[in-house]
């Protein structure tokens, strides 16, 4: 098990500045996941700690010692990429037992046995040891691949989407899985992706990057319940946070008032204004679909709008309310709403989140 | 707008390899009402699509009869069937700009100049494709050309209209809202789709009526809770919902006057609700499966319903909800939870079944047992 530490690291491919002076840092056997859209620059991390790319400006160390220092035969690193890669030639066994078979490797034939049954009976393909490539699901191919990661026991995992290409069903099952062989797992883990139900499930903490730049670390319950700005609130969660345009104005009496835009609600500013730090006027309104309360009688505080769409998702329907010229997504259990029904609309003070519209961050009350 | 029927339809392919012939369509017998929105849903290689291509006229149908309305269509090439499509080939134009491409129908057919306008400027507000009408196809990214294409098969007015999986290279969001567009506009226009997906909850939230197909054949047809609170086979039941119903194999009992399910694996015994009785009468009653969904499985004790004794295996806490597989004596069960839960692995707790909501499906044959209610 392992650390590793990114410091103030950048990387150029030509005049494209993939990442812009990130640092973090991974703890042992910590599963850190660093989650961002296509292009955010999360491979370029992972191939520069497995030494596979250039590290343009800053330091990166796996346990204290900056793998500049290291050659690539000695680093202590396993990599599980998207595409299997799995030998088809070869058994699945043979797949597993070939990274124990490289000239620095001090295995005998017993002890490489040994290795690869016990790794093969911890992702449950022992019965599978037999096969070739072509004869497995999807599913077992995945586990095969994982295998041959875990077979070095290396005290350093990198894992790049490894399980993003497969169907939703199976994908989710993989991911159960995943959790469960992390804790037989004796190794730090870094893991890539873009799909953030995999790095709330999977990390101890998650590290949302985007366009280079990092923009929160954070355990899965930080990132979620307090995103550091829009991008972070907008990228966890499915259907995505309703992010409405508000302004704050004067009240009656001492007190500001948001306003929603086009004046639809106003609601006092929660706590006392000037306890804010970082106020402005401009700001954007945030709730997540499955916080707003939607009735159809008129509460004193409601906000009304009209139903636009009604979705059956199975457990949960998906309501789309229009207020005003804003349509905001509901997740709620109850069915019974038709399209152009009026309906009021609360939310929840403590499920409001708040965000400065220009600079995106969240605003916090002191 | 018209109805669409399939009759007694069979389509066959050769099967290369060993020269037999395979069925694409077996016996496909459905209807799609006048207005109906209605969703073939199905793993790939089901039949779906080549349904989709006969009705369009695109493949010829080996044998059987699809009526448009009340017209046999079985000989009629696809432009004399007034239908609309949108299928994965896009088939745009490419020297043609975005706004000639989605107008072309309607010059082609000779519509006034005014109405064209009208037509235009609704599929782009729904769209959202007002930006980028001056551009040619190959400029365009695969969600945007898709979005075009959608939107020249519904400019037209059409008896029905076919889309085939037209939302597949959307991405999440912009999936997400168009869905909700499509589904605005049926509301509004009440115009007949036939819709093509694999992805169940599409399926799930456009459809007045899905039509589930597995291996050429039609498993079941019903509303989207039909499909989902009473599943005709063991087939639908696992395709349809996320995560996927959790099945048990085993043998009805009384134990001690109370009819139960035991569960083959551990000998768990499940109280099933009085009226299911009639069903332990049956030879099938000693080779069944019990299906219960996630969202039936409740944490901690209810008071009418049975609880059992159960090991943490893995929680996962997803920000809208959490799923929970927990192992009872032996069965690894998946249940649907609130998110943010302290629960530790291998922690020991209490979950409820909530048995009114289960299905019994014969071992056998995979058929559901009708709810005897």
């Amino acid at each position: 098990m392992l650390t590793v530490e990114i410091k103030n690291v950048h990387k150029q491919y030509g005049n494209v500045h993939a990442l812009r002076g990130i640092s973090f840092e991974c703890r042992k056997n910590e599963f850190l996941a660093i989650l961002g859209p296509s292009g955010a620059g999360k491979t370029s991390i992972l191939k520069m700690i497995a030494g596979l790319e250039s590290i343009t400006e800053g330091e990166i160390s796996v346990d204290g010692q900056s793998i500049r220092s290291v050659p690539s035969e000695a680093r202590n690193v396993a990599m599980v990429f998207e595409t299997y890669a799995l030998y088809p030639h070869l058994s699945v066994f043979e797949n597993l037992a070939f990274p124990l078979k490289s000239k620095t490797s001090r295995l005998s034939r017993e002890a490489i046995d040994q290795r690869v049954r016990e790794t093969a009976e911890t992702l449950q393909i022992g019965h599978l040891l037999d096969r070739k490539p072509a004869e497995l699901s999807g599913g077992q191919k995945q586990r095969v691949s994982l295998g041959r990661a875990l077979v070095r026991k290396t005290g350093l995992l990198l894992m790049d989407e490894p399980i993003s290409h497969l169907d939703a069903k199976l994908r989710h099952r993989m991911r159960r899985e995943l959790k469960k062989h992390h804790r037989t797992l004796d190794a730090t883990v870094v893991y890539v992706t873009h799909d953030y139900l995999e790095a709330l499930a999977l990390a101890d903490r998650i590290v949302v990057l985007n366009q280079g730049k990092i923009h929160q670390i954070g355990t899965p319950r930080e990132v979620y319940h307090d995103p550091a700005d829009l991008f972070v609130a907008s990228l966890l969660g499915h259907p995505r946070i309703n992010l409405i345009p508000a302004g704050v104005k004067k009240g009656s009496g001492d007190g500001l008032r948001i306003v929603l835009e086009g004046g639809s609600a106003e609601w006092p500013v929660p706590g006392a204004h000037d306890k804010w730090t970082d106020w402005c006027a401009d700001i954007t309104v945030g709730i997540r679909p499955q916080h707003i309360r939607l009735s159809r009688r008129n509460a004193e505080s409601g906000i009304t709008g009209e139903v636009y769409v009604v979705e059956n998702l199975g457990v949960n329907h998906l309501i789309e309310v229009k207020v005003g010229t804003v349509v905001l997504n509901v997740l709620s259990r109850d069915s019974e709403y038709t399209i152009g029904q009026n309906v009021s609309v609360q939310f929840p003070e403590d499920r409001v989140m708040l965000f400065d519209r220009i600079s995106g961050k969240k605003l916090r009350s002191a | 707008m018209a109805s669409v029927s399939l009759l007694n339809v069979f389509k066959t392919y050769s099967d290369k390899k060993g020269g037999r012939e395979a069925y694409a369509v077996r016996d496909l017998s459905l209807r799609c009402e006048d207005g109906e929105f209605l969703v073939l849903l199905g793993p790939s290689g089901c039949g779906k699509t080549s349904t989709l291509r006969m009705i369009a006229g695109l493949e010829a149908i080996g044998s059987g009869s699809i009526h448009i309305g009340e017209q046999c269509v079985n000989a009629l090439p696809p432009k004399a069937r007034n239908i609309g499509m949108a299928f994965e080939n896009y088939a745009l134009y490419p020297p043609l700009s975005v706004r000639e491409n989605l107008v072309f129908p309607l010059k082609a057919k000779g519509f006034p100049a005014a109405e064209i306008e009208k037509r235009l400027k609704a599929v782009v507000d729904i769209l959202d494709i007002g930006d980028i009408l001056d551009r040619r196809p190959g400029e365009l990214s695969g969600g945007q050309q898709q979005r075009i294409s959608l939107g020249r098969c519904l400019i037209r007015d059409a008896d029905v209209y076919l889309l085939d999986e037209p939302l597949s290279h959307l991405d999440s969001e912009l999936r997400l809202r168009t869905r909700g567009e499509l589904k605005r506009i049926h509301h509004l226009y009440r115009r007949s789709m036939i819709y093509v997906t694999h992805d169940q909850i599409e399926a799930m939230s456009l459809a007045d009526r899905i039509a589930v197909m597995n291996d050429g054949t039609l498993q079941q047809i019903g509303t989207p809770r039909d499909v989902f609170e009473n599943p005709a086979n063991l087939f639908v039941a696992d395709f349809i919902g996320e995560p996927p119903m959790n099945f048990l194999e085993g043998k009805m009992t009384t134990d001690d006057g109370t009819l139960c399910f035991m569960a083959d694996r551990s000998g768990i015994r499940i109280p099933l609700p009085v009226r299911w009785k009639s069903v332990s009468n049956r030879a099938s009653a000693n080779g069944l499966v019990l299906g219960i969904r996630p969202h039936r499985i409740v944490l901690g004790e209810r008071p009418d319903l049975p609880r059992f004794q159960g090991r943490v295996s893995v929680y996962e806490s997803l920000g809208e909800a959490g799923i929970l597989e927990v192992d009872l004596a032996g069965i690894p069960m998946v249940a649907l939870t609130e998110p943010d839960l302290p629960i530790q692995d291998g922690e020991r707790l209490v979950v409820s079944l909530d048995v009114s909501a289960i299905v019994l499906f014969d071992k056998g044959s995979g058929q559901s047992i009708p709810n005897p209610r």
